[in-house]
C-alpha cells in the first residue's frame, strides 16, 4: 500500500476541504474557544496522566475530536464539557493501554527554585498532592480535580465522566476521603503536617 | 477514618472557592470548620489542590491557536486524502490477490509436468556422465507440451501482473 504523497494531498485538497475538512467550527470562533479553555485543558490532562509530554499529545488530539464530532452545542459551556468529556475518554484509553498507573508524580511545574522558605513549603505540599493523586483511581483523580481544583458543579461532572449528577456527591465524598488518607500517609512519612 | 459528609460542606466549598480562605471568610465558618472533620478535610483538599491547579496553569505551556488549527486543518486533509486513496489500494491489493492465486493455481495445475522434467533432467545428467562419448540426445525425455504451454502462461502471467502493478503504483 503506498503512502500518501504531498501531491495527492494538493490534488484532493480542494475537495476535501469542502467534504471532510467539515469542522465543527470557523477559525476565528475556534481560536477564541481554544484561549479559553487549552491551559485548563493542559492541566487536567497533565495530573490525570502525570506526563507532561502524554498531556500536550492529547490536547492536540482532544480539540481534533471536538472539530470532527459534527456536534452543534447552544453555548460555550457544553462545548467545554464535551471537549473535557473526550479528553476524559482519551485518558481512559492512554490508561487501558498502559494498565500502569503514573509511575511517578509530575515534576517540575511551579516548583523552580523557591525563594523563601513560605515557597519551599508550598512546593513541597504541591509535590505531595502530585504524588497523592498519581495514586488514586483515574475516576476519582477526575472527580476531586474537576470539583476542587476547577470548581465544576456536580452536573458539569457528570456530563464530563459520564455519571449522573446524583452519584457525584457520594463518590466525591469517598474519593477525598481517599486523597485524604494517602496525604496524611505521606505527610506521616515526611514527618510534617500541613494546615489549610 | 471514614466520617459522615457535613450539611455545611456545600456552604464551606463556596467560601473556599470564592474567597480567599480564611483570612476572608465569615467567623461562624472559620469556627464551624475548626470543629467538623469532615470541613477541616474539605477545606485541606481544597486549598491543596486548587494551589496545584494554579501552579499547573501558570506552567501550562501550550502552543499557539494558530499553530494548533493550523496542524488540525493539515491533518484533516491528509486524512481526507488517505480516505480518497484507499479504493485504490485495495483494488491493488486484489490485483496482487488474483495474480498469487492464478500463479498458484499455474504451479499446480504444472507440478507434474515439473516433477517430469526434473527426473528427466536427473536422468539426462546421469546418462551424459556416463556415456558422454556417445551421446544419443533421442534418449532424452522432455516434458509434455501441455505442462510446458501452462507453465510458460503462469511466468507470463506473472510478469505481466507484476508489471501492471508497478505502473499502477508509480507515480506518473
Amino acid at each position: 500500500m503506498r503512502d500518501v504523497t504531498v501531491s495527492d494531498i494538493e490534488r484532493l485538497a480542494p475537495a476535501a476541504a469542502e467534504r471532510d475538512a467539515v469542522f465543527e467550527m470557523d477559525e476565528d470562533a475556534f481560536r477564541a474557544f481554544y484561549e479559553h479553555t487549552s491551559r485548563q485543558l493542559w492541566a487536567y490532562l497533565a495530573r490525570m496522566t502525570g506526563d507532561r509530554a502524554l498531556a500536550d499529545d492529547l490536547l492536540q488530539e482532544a480539540y481534533y475530536r471536538l472539530l470532527r464530532a459534527g456536534a452543534v452545542f447552544d453555548a460555550d459551556a457544553h462545548r467545554r464539557h464535551y471537549l473535557f468529556r473526550i479528553a476524559t475518554n482519551l485518558v481512559r484509553d492512554q490508561h487501558r493501554r498502559r494498565r500502569t498507573r503514573p509511575e511517578s508524580p509530575l515534576q517540575g511545574d511551579g516548583d523552580d527554585l523557591p525563594g523563601d522558605a513560605m515557597a519551599a513549603a508550598r512546593a513541597e505540599h504541591r509535590s505531595e498532592v502530585r504524588g497523592a493523586l498519581a495514586r488514586l483511581r483515574p475516576r476519582d483523580r477526575a472527580l476531586l480535580w474537576l470539583a476542587y481544583a476547577q470548581g465544576a458543579s456536580h452536573r458539569e461532572i457528570g456530563h464530563v465522566l459520564g455519571l449522573k449528577a446524583a452519584s457525584i456527591k457520594p463518590l466525591l465524598h469517598r474519593a477525598r476521603q481517599r486523597l485524604s488518607g494517602l496525604l496524611q500517609g505521606s505527610v506521616s512519612k515526611g514527618g510534617r503536617r500541613a494546615s489549610p | 477514618m471514614r466520617h459522615p459528609e457535613c450539611d455545611r460542606e456545600a456552604e464551606v466549598l463556596e467560601a473556599l472557592q470564592i474567597s480567599a480562605w480564611p483570612d476572608c471568610c465569615a467567623d461562624h465558618l472559620r469556627l464551624h470548620v475548626a470543629s467538623c472533620r469532615s470541613c477541616t478535610e474539605l477545606a485541606d483538599i481544597v486549598v491543596r489542590l486548587f494551589d496545584d491547579y494554579r501552579a499547573a496553569l501558570r506552567d501550562a505551556r501550550v502552543p499557539s491557536s494558530a499553530a494548533v488549527w493550523w496542524r488540525l486543518q493539515m491533518r484533516a486533509r491528509q486524512e481526507a486524502a488517505r480516505r480518497a486513496t484507499r479504493p485504490i489500494a485495495v483494488l491493488q491489493g486484489v490485483a496482487l490477490a488474483c495474480a498469487a492465486g492464478l500463479l498458484a493455481a499455474a504451479i499446480g495445475l504444472s507440478a507434474p509436468a515439473w516433477r517430469r522434467f526434473a527426473g528427466s533432467l536427473a536422468g539426462w545428467g546421469a546418462g551424459v556422465a556416463a556415456t558422454i562419448p556417445s551421446m544419443a540426445w533421442g534418449d532424452v525425455q522432455m516434458f509434455s507440451p501441455l505442462g510446458l504451454s501452462v507453465a510458460l502462461t503462469a511466468m507470463l502471467l506473472f510478469v505481466a501482473m507484476s508489471v501492471a502493478v508497478y505502473f499502477a503504483v508509480s507515480e506518473k
